[in-house]
């Protein structure tokens, strides 16, 4: 019955992605020691293990830090907009498209800037289709919203299939690891972070308006809510961090789905917690993942897509579980 | 009683909320006609009427989130319009006739939604926050279920916790869709008494709409009768809630009881 006060479980979920983020710079075939990473993360020289830390891992953890953080508050946004606790961020079509993009960038053989290019090029399109076309009808409703997007996914994934069965043996490879989320690739730039950040606030000065709009549009409004203008605000901020995203990292699964669960389930459901919450917590999540993916089997790596799925499903059930089991069990009724 | 309603018609100044020439529909059902009504603070308004006759698209109407056809809303004597959304729920609270929840919440959690047209961003909950959540869940008596989940209340609990949403919003107007709905006869006497109690405190004003004549008897001084045929029928309470009134908007025979009560008793027939 006892959760813990949102104020410690956000302190500790700091903590989290901290060690999640020394873990991640620790961890590789080549050993840095442990006080040899902060000797070189904050003085650089020209040793070895500076272009170790600055030129792989960090990048790589920075990629993690930031797609996580993004998926996990598109997840939170999808389930409100749509009001369905099985919303994620790529349910309305979002990487079906960025991943057209992507997959026939690589089957021309392009790579690089043109593979990320196209795959943005994707995300948008997509975006802008499923948008016009849920927005056609005098009202936008959130089902209609809903229903566009998933079968837009549909459409996508057929493309999708069409371009791996007609691809060689070489270029499948590239695009399945695209297809189940890979940090190998990604390229961090300085304008990640301000974005984050500033979806952050955004979603942060919206949080009350987010809690009333998870008990329903006419509820919302009742209490004063401009609910066309907060969903529209909403899909807007949603595309965006899931499109930057899967730029980033293709479509890593599962972590904008089980990581507001998570929370949720937690006891951390009003969204001004909830918000910063799952940004950590995602973060933490992707960049411990990640960890897995390139030690696990190393030197071979694996797609983080599936770690994240691997790991996350037993924690999920096991929350599930145990949290119905208090809730309607028989010592939930009327405890206090 | 018989005093508070008297004070309550004298105290005759601006009126919270005046409608003039109001047509509303839903769809391309025309409901309200040409409606001209004001309501005073202190006063108490029920609506009666068949399934379908607006009642709720009436209520929805005055709190600015239904669309009106023509005719004018004021609010303190301005244009509905001419106020932002949150100052409207600042002033006019609605009990909504369903709630839904897909997503889990905690009951005192969900009862502090009402501060939302009270609250800023960069503030986190205040005092007063707290305690008007802490009052209104003592006032419909859900204080013992106050850290359970929402999914896990009775019909009749989450009916007392949509009131106590609306009692933390502390509108000066509000308009209640069937606030009986689900509650046994000790929580519908008892929340009405309080919201009749407040209102006279403090000058505020309730519209309800209602199935129960009895309860519109018994705590409205004006009463609205919508017709399905777009017209209506608007006075004080004695004068409308006739025999020969309710049982035309009804299309069944209403019968007045003979008791000794202040209000007036009806039963079908």
């Amino acid at each position: 019955m006892k959760t813990l006060p949102p104020f410690y479980s956000l302190v500790l979920l700091c903590f989290a992605l901290l060690a999640a983020i020394l873990i991640s710079l620790f961890s590789g075939s080549y050993a840095v020691p442990f006080n040899e990473i902060f000797a070189v993360l904050f003085s650089p020289d020209d040793s070895v293990n500076t272009q170790i830390i600055h030129d792989i891992r960090l990048p790589r953890t920075l990629s993690a830090i930031i797609c996580g953080a993004m998926l996990a508050l598109s997840g939170v946004i999808m389930q409100v907009l749509l009001r369905n606790p099985l919303a994620d961020p790529y349910i309305l079509g979002v990487s079906g498209g960025s991943a057209v993009g992507a997959l026939t960038a690589i089957s021309l053989g392009a790579s690089g800037i043109w593979l990320t290019q196209s795959a943005l090029v994707g995300a948008i399109f997509s975006i802008l289709l499923v948008f016009g076309l849920a927005a056609r009808g005098q009202q936008w409703s959130s089902q209609r919203l809903l229903l566009t997007g998933v079968v837009v996914s549909a459409g996508w994934g057929a493309v999708i299939n069409v371009l791996l069965t007609t691809s060689t043996a070489s270029t499948v490879q590239s695009m399945l690891f695209w297809l189940m989320g890979d940090l190998g690739q990604s390229q961090i730039s300085s304008w990640h972070f301000p974005l984050l950040i500033t979806c952050l606030f955004i979603l942060f000065t919206q949080a009350r308006a987010l809690n009333t709009l998870a008990r329903g549009e006419l509820l919302a409004r009742t209490l004063g809510v401009r609910v066309k203008r907060l969903n529209l605000m909403l899909f807007l901020l949603a595309s965006v961090m899931t499109a930057t995203s899967v730029v980033l990292a293709g479509s890593v699964g599962f972590v904008g789905l089980i990581i507001p669960h998570l929370l949720r389930l937690s006891g951390i459901q009003d969204h001004r917690w909830l918000i910063p919450a799952s940004a950590l917590l995602g973060a933490a999540f992707l960049t411990l993942a990640d960890c897995l993916a390139r030690t696990l089997l190393a030197p071979q790596q694996l797609p983080v897509g599936v770690l994240t799925a691997v790991i996350g499903v037993p924690i999920f059930l096991f929350m599930l579980n145990y949290r119905q089991g208090y809730q309607h069990g028989p010592g939930g009724n009327d405890e206090n | 009683m018989v005093q508070a309603v008297m004070m309550k018609t004298e105290g005759s100044s601006t009126p919270l909320l005046s409608v003039q020439n109001l047509c509303i529909s839903r769809g391309r059902t025309k409901l309200c006609q040409q409606l001209n009504m004001t309501i005073l603070p202190g006063q108490s308004v029920a609506i009666l009427g068949q399934n379908g006759s607006g009642k709720s698209t009436l209520l929805h109407a005055l709190q600015g989130i239904h669309a009106i056809d023509s005719g004018s809303v004021k609010l303190l004597g301005r244009e509905l319009s001419a106020w932002n959304n949150r100052e409207i729920a600042q002033h006019i609270g609605l009990l909504l006739q369903h709630s839904r929840d897909e997503m889990p919440s905690r009951v005192d959690d969900f009862a502090m939604l009402g501060r939302l047209p009270h609250s800023h961003f960069w503030k986190s909950d205040s005092p007063l926050d707290r305690s008007a959540v802490a009052q209104a869940l003592k006032d419909t008596d859900l204080t013992r279920l106050a850290t359970r989940d929402v999914e896990s209340l009775s019909g009749g609990e989450r009916q007392r916790l949509a009131i106590a949403l609306i009692l933390t919003q502390d509108p000066a107007l509000y308009l209640l869709d069937e606030p009986g709905n689900h509650l046994d006869i000790a929580h519908q006497i008892g929340l009405m008494e309080l919201l009749q109690h407040r209102i006279t405190e403090s000058g505020k004003a309730i519209m309800f709409a209602t199935h129960d004549m009895n309860l519109a008897a018994r705590f409205a001084d004006q009463i609205l009768l919508l017709n399905n045929d777009a017209s209506f029928v608007f006075g004080n309470r004695d004068d409308i809630l006739q025999e020969t009134n309710l049982s035309r908007i009804y299309g069944h025979p209403v019968k007045r009881a003979l008791t000794d009560t202040e209000y007036p008793v009806f039963f079908p027939g």
